[in-house]
This record gives structure tokens, sequence and C-alpha cells, in this order.
């Protein structure tokens, strides 16, 4: 592996950049990150176009999106014909993931800089210990591109266990501080503050991997301490979890604030005392760096990679959970660790490794 | 986990103290480390006690401050940490550190809505003096058994039927009805038993008893309706289900006693024991059971899961002649016919843990969650021939099953011209639709059939696959698998948790689409997936395998004339019932290998052996035996916190 200093990135030695990835946010940290960096770019000299996979239809100068096969290949040959550097974001996690980054190693010219990958899911190394084919898949596309880039080091050593070469795999983490720009805070979060005390804030859908259920299991357990303790939630999809709320008899105690902005999401975390993240499965959560970015203190599963400073406990455990949240409002807010993955990344296009398959 | 009993009487008259301390002695297996009894006037509550949670501060039966509410209660609260920081949150005030306190202060806020906030295995009742009722509850999936009966106007129950005989007035009287279900299924489902007029309390069910009524209602049922309703993602789902498996079992190590694990080589308790390694510093205790037949048993997979995972392992062996020898126990302690095989065989393997261990988990349950089965492959592609055939499929069975000569194979024609609901009947089966027919006459099949119509109503709009695990969680689960698993290991006064079957862990489960369950022949892809690279390829990519008992040999060789001897004596019922000539037949098949009768041979020992220990003068003689046991600890112990 190879480590950047800091310092030593300046300027882009590549000013057409291609991102191919999720967009557009607040749906999960590819698409946030993927914004960051367009943002960041855009800044730049750099002239830089976004194929948004998923097919979302939104009005973003400079975004294209991607709904189909055809379509990726089709914008793929233009892009790399213009000679845009392709830098794909994949989760890493899927077989259709590593075929999206296969995709935009396949029309490369010769002479081109090779592709840059960057992968975000903390489920990737669960992915890759599933079969050898699942193994040989990422091998082979990984050896396809000049740099891979895994969002955490844990990531980074799976990637470097199925034979990613060293030399060109790096580690940057998917959040910016520059993408923290907390909205207007919902008025009915305003009126909670004034009733609840602590509030503890989540982002959660009803998804399992999520954890809700342990996070309103554990709420009794912090009103022990805090009679007046109080929770916010946000995000898609959240009626399961009202019923649940219901059947924990928490349900007086929860606010329920569908999905949101990310600014004003961002302002519901700085609002309350305390963030929980009490997913079953995770990478580097945004979500959790945007917390203490905002001086918030931490509790967090202890699942996929989680930075110093925050309140460990095990995924699924409302016992724990509940003493994780105590821990982290006695200590207090943590100082958000001094990391930029975007500017990591703008180092990282200036880096050539010249081996790449092609 | 421990043993409870008791007895409301109507019209306030008093109960017998003497038949309760009887009663609860019978159960003295289940509990060995204490005694407790409450009489007051028409109620009395009977405990007896393995000490597990608060050992020294958990006798039972167990009162609030005013003695206005009396508990007795068998089995484990894993959220009990939980709920009384609830409840203190709420002003109630704990006197010991055991989970039986909970549902006293739970019952105090919540009333009948008490069992709804519980995660765990129990079987408990509650005596409120105020009200003067009853709520007598068993947990959502029936790992902990409860019986009751009415005496006249007066209810009794208790963990297990045996201790009802104690009380003069409950009468012993065999259930001819249940005989087909027995000989068919293997067990009796519930809440039928094998006596007329003892009734199993159903999962998920609670009971009230107030003036001197009877009312029983549902409190939970499995969720089947959320069967293949949100999009899901193999690997994020794997990795869910790894994280609440781990969850379920830290849950399950509760206690202050030493806990092992019954390892069997399967990836179901392998996974067990894995999660168990991860949640503790020390290496836990496996115990798995061989055979001394060469070959018979699974024990070189238990060793490569054994060393895999960490853990310090023991085998227990056994033989035919053991077996044999075991049957009467078998019957004494199962209280009704189960002709599992595998019964005995846990029964020794208990006994064997017992000397390191006072708790054990096994991977119970896993198949039934995450549809493991072979036979659900079987059913499914027979449904998929089905609807391949179109309207040529019935003409042509028809026809087969005339001209084919194997049994086998004719039995699975005659399969598959019924759809789904009429064909399959939970994964355990001993006599053909055939045979119930021939013994008791056409149409018996259909009724038994009939039984399980209102389930498979309530899965109507469930995939195939489900359905199949509905009935199996619904039925086989609790009225033989874990009747089985329960009273085989508390025979040996070994507490059995079955973390698979934690409820949030099935709910979660129920939310699965059926191609994360089965995908060809393979069950439980999710769990395979979730414990790649954790456990050896061999332990994943191993076909299932039931609890493997050389049941075939042993009926072709050694215990052969025992069973022979017990069928076919005088004074035997299965003689009476089924008739001479066709348990000769039985026995000729098998001996002379034409036919495997392994199954229709040993539900009918089963069924004779259970007749003998329970409907002849053997019973009382056990009972004398149960009453004069008189062990330091018989005191009342009953306790009143605060």
């Amino acid at each position: 592996m190879v480590t950047i200093d800091a310092r030593s990135g300046s300027g882009l030695e590549t000013r057409k950049i291609l991102l191919v990835g999720d967009y557009p946010p607040p749906h999960g940290g590819i698409a946030v990150h993927v914004r960051d960096l367009h943002c960041a770019l855009r800044g730049s000299r750099a002239t830089v176009r976004v194929l948004g996979l998923g097919g979302r239809d939104r009005d973003v100068p400079g975004v294209t999106s991607v709904a189909h096969s055809t379509t990726l290949a089709a914008h793929l040959v233009r892009y790399t014909s213009l000679g845009y550097l392709v830098h794909a974001h994949i989760s890493g996690h899927t077989p259709k993931s590593w075929l999206v980054a296969l995709a935009c190693t396949l029309f490369r010219a010769w002479w081109a800089r090779a592709p840059l990958l960057t992968v975000h899911s903390g489920l990737t190394a669960s992915f890759l210990a599933v079969s050898g084919h699942h193994r040989a898949l990422a091998r082979l596309i990984c050896r396809r591109f000049g740099l891979v880039i895994a969002v955490d080091p844990h990531l980074a050593a799976a990637l470097a266990e199925v034979g990613t070469p060293s030399e060109r795999l790096f580690v940057a983490p998917a959040f910016s501080p520059r993408g923290v720009d907390p909205g207007d805070l919902p008025d009915e979060v305003a009126e909670l503050r004034r009733l609840l005390s602590p509030l503890v804030c989540a982002a959660v859908t009803e998804r399992p991997v999520y954890g809700a259920r342990a996070l309103l299991q554990a709420l009794p357990a912090i009103v022990r301490d805090h009679p007046a303790a109080g929770a916010v939630v946000f995000g898609p999809r959240t009626q399961e979890l009202r019923q649940l709320a219901q059947a924990y008899r928490v349900a007086d105690r929860v606010a329920f604030l569908g999905e949101l902005p990310r600014a004003r999401a961002q302002a519901v975390i700085g609002a309350c005392d305390v963030f929980v993240r009490p997913t079953l499965a995770d990478g580097d959560a945004v979500s959790v760096r945007e917390a203490m970015q905002l001086g918030r203190p931490v509790a967090a599963s202890a699942v996929g990679y989680r930075p110093a400073g925050v309140a460990l406990f095990r995924a699924a455990d409302p016992e724990e959970l509940a003493n994780a949240v105590l821990q982290a409002l006695a200590r207090g807010p943590i100082p958000a660790p001094p990391t930029d993955g975007v500017a990591r990344v703008l180092e990282l296009y200036a880096v050539r490794v010249p081996h790449a398959q092609s | 986990m421990c043993g409870i009993v008791g007895r409301v009487n109507a019209a306030g008259r008093c109960v017998e103290r003497e038949a309760l301390t009887l009663a609860t002695r019978v159960l003295a297996h289940r509990g060995p480390d204490g005694e407790g009894l409450h009489v007051e006037g028409p109620v009395g509550l009977g405990h007896r006690r393995l000490s597990i949670v608060d050992r020294l501060g958990g006798a039972q039966p167990m009162a609030n401050e005013d003695g206005s509410i009396w508990v007795t209660f068998n089995g484990e609260i894993y959220n009990h940490r939980l709920l009384r920081a609830e409840l203190e949150s709420k002003g109630h005030v704990f006197a010991t550190r055991s989970d039986t306190e909970v549902l006293v202060h739970g019952y105090e806020e919540w009333g009948e809505e008490i069992p709804s906030a519980l995660r765990g295995m129990f079987a408990f009742a509650i005596w409120d003096a105020r009200q003067q009722s009853l709520l007598l509850v068993r947990d959502r999936l029936g790992i902990k058994p409860v019986y009751w009966s009415r005496v006249g106007q007066d209810l009794v129950f208790a963990s297990e039927i045996k201790a009802l005989f104690a009380f003069p007035d409950v009468v012993r009287e065999h259930d001819l009805q249940a005989l087909p279900s027995f000989l068919a299924l293997r067990y009796i489902p519930g809440p039928r038993t094998a006596f007329k007029g003892i009734q199993r309390l159903q999962p998920g069910h609670l009971l009230t008893y107030r003036d001197d009524e009877v009312r029983i209602r549902p409190f939970w049922d499995v969720p089947v309706r959320a069967a293949e309703q949100r999009s899901t993602d193999e690997i994020e789902e794997s990795e869910t289900l790894s994280q609440l498996i781990q969850s379920a079992v830290r849950l399950h190590l509760m206690g202050e006693v030493p806990v092992g694990v019954f390892l069997s080589g399967g990836i179901d308790s392998a996974t067990t024991a894995w999660a168990m390694r991860q949640a503790e510093t020390s290496p836990p205790t496996s115990f798995s059971l061989g055979y001394e037949d060469p070959g018979q048993d699974e024990l070189p997979y238990a060793h490569l899961a054994a060393e895999a995972i960490g853990t310090r392992h023991r085998d227990v062996v056994i033989d035919s002649q053991t077996f044999g020898d075991s049957m009467e126990d078998l019957a004494w302690h199962l209280d009704e016919p189960n002709s599992d095989g595998a019964c005995i065989p846990l029964m020794h393997l208990a006994r064997g843990a017992r000397e390191e261990v006072v708790v054990v988990l096994s991977g119970e349950g896993a198949d039934e969650l995450l549809g493991g089965y072979q036979i659900y492959g079987k059913m499914l592609t027979i449904d998929r021939l089905r609807a391949l055939g179109g309207p040529l499929v019935d003409p042509t069975l028809t026809v087969l099953a005339r001209v084919v000569p194997q049994p086998k194979v004719r039995k699975y024609v005659g399969l598959a011209r019924r759809p789904l609901e009429r064909r399959y009947l939970g994964v355990s089966r001993a006599f053909t639709d055939e045979l119930i027919d021939r013994v008791f006459g056409p149409g018996t099949m259909e009724v038994l059939i009939e039984d399980f119509a209102p389930l498979w109503d309530r899965a109507h709009d469930a995939t195939p696959l489900d359905q199949m695990l509905y009935i199996d969680t619904k039925v086989c689960l609790p009225d033989d698998l874990l009747i089985k698993a329960d009273k085989m290991t508390m025979a040996a006064s070994v507490e059995l948790r079955v973390p698979f079957l934690d409820h949030e862990l099935l709910e979660y489960a129920w939310t699965l689409p059926a191609h994360l369950k089965r995908r060809g022949r393979v069950g439980k892809r999710l769990l395979r997936v979730a414990m790649a690279g954790k456990l050896p390829q061999q332990i994943l990519t191993r076909p299932k395998q039931g609890f493997p008992v050389p049941l075939r040999h042993w009926l072709r060789t050694s215990l052969f004339s025992p069973c022979r001897e017990v069928l076919l004596a005088a004074s035997s019922s299965a003689r009476a019932h089924i008739g001479e000539q066709l348990i000769d037949q039985l026995l000729t098949e098998h001996r002379s290998g034409r036919a495997d009768r392994t199954e229709e041979l040993y539900a009918l020992w089963v069924w004779e052996t259970w007749h003998r220990v329970f409907l002849t003068d053997r019973l009382e003689q056990r009972l004398e035996g149960c009453a004069v046991t008189n062990p330091p600890w018989a005191e009342p112990a009953a306790a009143m916190p605060g």
C-alpha cells in the first residue's frame, strides 16, 4: 500500500474527470461522497461530469442519470474518447456493483490513464468471503484499475487479501467536512428540544440492518437515568418503526421525521445531545463523522470502521446501546478527527501507477 | 429452568397441601436445587428450582410487596434487565436480581399484557389475590411446556402431565382419538394430549381463570404475511442475520452457571458454538453424541467443528442396549408418546453434559426459520412438476400409483396427486397415509388433514415454502421438537436454550424472501452465506442431516427381540388396537429387509411403553417414589421481596 503525504498533493494533473456512481444524495454514503467530490472538482480547474447510477432524474448541471447498462456503456465510450479520467464508485458487496466497475475499465484508449475505483461498502469483506468466484471477480477487476481506493482500513485489508496490488491501493474516507453545512432546524425538533432532554438522534430506515429495534428497546433504560429523554429519527420508510415504538411502549418519546434533505438532517443532528448509529453492518459511516464534525457525542455499534472517540456497543444489543449512550453523554463531544476524504482523492488524481491491465 | 405446578379451587375450597407437595416433587428432576410452595385458601402454587439467575435470591413462588400477587415461573426472561430499568423508571422497587421479579412488577404495571414485553422462553402462572384470578402463560414458540385441566370447576396446571396425577381427582384416561395423529406424525399435535381432558396450553397463548371460567387467547403469532414484502440484498441480510444470531446467543448466555453447547457437526449447532466463542473469552464446552457402532454418527464433523471453533469438546457414546433399556425412562419423562428416535440419545447426551454444565445451547429451530429441511425441496419440486404437467398430471399419477411396485416411490406418487395443503403435514411422519386408513378405517387421514386446515388458511397468501415453514413452526416445532428438547434435557436437570428461536430473530427471518432461505436443493442459504469464512467449508456445504440414530439397524438386530416382546405381549395395548397380524407383518418385513419399517415399529414400541408406564399401576409406584423424596431443602421456600 502506498501512503501519500497529504501536503504533497498539489493540483490536478488530469483536467477532465468522469465520476460514476450513485447520485444524488441523501441516499447513502456513495451518493454523498460523489456529490462532495463533484462540488470540490467544480471548484477547481477540472472539468467534471457525473454519471449518476440509479436513474433518478434531478436537474443538476454536469450530472447525467443512467438507468440502463447500454446507456452506461454509451456514455463511457463517449467520455473516454473525449479524454476523461474515469473514477468509479461502487459498493463492492454485490456482483452488479463489480460489473459496473468492470464496465468502467472497458473503453479506455491504450494510451489513456487507467481509471480509479473507490469501494465504499463495509459489507465488501463479507461478499468476498462468500465464494472463490467473488474473490476472483474482485481480483480481476481491481487489477484493471490504476488506483483502488478503500474508504476504511478494514476494507483496504480485504481488497489486499484478494490480490489488489499494494502499490495501487489507498485509503481515503468518504467523508469531507466541506459537506457539512447544516440548514434550518425543523420546527418540530425545536419544540422537542424544549420537551425532551437529552435528545437522542439517529438516521434509520425500517431495513433491519439499520438496527432501529435496538435503539427503541434501549430508550426505557436511558429514561431510568434521564427521565425526560427522547429520540428523533429520520430516514425513509419508517411506518413499521412507528408500530415497533408502540410495541416497546416508547411511542410518546420518539419523533419520526421521515426523509430529510441532507442539510436539514445535519441541522437535526447538530441540535441533538447525542447521535446514535445502531447499524448491524457498516463501513466508515458518513453520518457518524458528520455528527462528530458538528460537535455531537456519538455512540455507535462496533461494526465496520468507527473513528476514535465513538462510544461503542455490540450490534443489536439494546442494553449495551443504552450504556454507550449514557457514556457518550457523560463524556461529551470528542474533537472530530482531521479527515477530509475529498482532499485525499484530489491528491490521488495526481498519482500515476503505470501497470494497470487493459 | 424449573418445574411449576398449581391448582385453583372453585367456590373457595382450600387446596390440599399434601397433594400439591407431591405434585411439586414429581417435578424434582426439573429443579433439583430447591422447592417452594404457596398455599393460601383456594390457591396453591408449587415450584421446583434449577438455580441459574440470582442463585441466592430468586426462590419461588415469589410475591410482590403486599403479597397480593404470586408468581411461579419456569424459563428465562432474557431482557429482564431492560424491563427492570423500565419498571424502575415507573417507580417499582426490586428486592432481588432475579428475572422472576420482573414478572411480579411487570404484571402490576401491564396486567395481562405482560407476555408481549417478554423476550425469552417461559411458562408461568400469576395469582392475583385482589382479582381472585390466575393467569397462565406459555412463550411464543412453545419452548417451555405447560399443561392444564379442569377438575370439576377447579383448574390444575403443571410443567409436566405426570405432576397433575398427584392430585387424586385428576382422571387418567387414554384419549384414543389422539392415536391416529400420533401414529401418522410421531407426536400428538396440541392442544390435544394423549390423556382425555388434559390440554397443552398452545404457544403464544395465555389462559385466565376467573369466576370458575377459563378464557384462552393468543398474544402472538408468527408474522406469516410479512414474507416477501421488502427488497433485500443477500450480503446485507447475511451480515444482519449474523449479528442477530450473535446477539441472540449472547442473551442466551445469561446466568451464573457454566454454559455448554450441543455440537452435532451441522451448520446450526456450529453457528451457535461459533457465536458463543465470539461472545466469551474462555472456550465453551461442546458435547456430541456418538454410537458404539462405527460410522453411524456425526462425530467426525463435530470434531472438525469443535477444532475450528476452539471449543473444549466431549463425546458421549451410547449403544443399542442403553437405548433399549431407556424406553421406560423415555415414556416417564415425555409424559406422552413421541417416537422421534433422537429422544433417547438426547437424554443421554444431556446426562453427560450435566457432569460439567447446567445450561446448554443448541441449534434447534434454525431449519424452521430458514428452510433447512430436505422435505421442503421435495415438496417444491412436486409443485413445479404439477405446474408443468398441467391437466395431464392427475390422470398420469393415478395410473402410476397403481403400477409402481416400490412402496417409497408409490408414496411420493400418491403425495404428488394432492395439492400442497393436503400433502404436507409437517416434517415428521411415521405410518403412511395408506397404513393409517387401513388400521383406523378409510377417511381417517382426511380428518387429520382437516385439523391442519385453519393453519393453511392463515398462511394462504404466503409462498409455498413459507406455508410449510408456518405449519412446522406452529405444530411440529412446539409439539414434537421442543417438547422433546425440553423434557429430555430436563430429565437430566439440564436447561436447554435455543437461541435460533429468539422471537426477534424469528420475526426477522419471516421478512426474508424464499430465495434467501432455499436455493435449489440447498436449504438455509442465508445462514451458509453468513457463516462463510467463519466455519469450515465441509460444515457449510454438508447437506441437512437429521439427528442420526441407527434405529433401522438396531431394530433388525439387537433391539428386534425387546421390541417384539413388548408389542406382542399378552397385555399389549398395541396388539389390541392395531392387531397382531399387522404388527407381525411389520416385524417380519423389517427384519427380513423387505421393507424399512423403523418408523412404524418404533412408534408402536414407544406407544406401548408409554401405555404401560402411565395407564397401569406402575404410575402409582413411580408417584410414591417421588413422595418419599425428602431432600434437605424441602422446607417451604416462598419468597416475598421487599
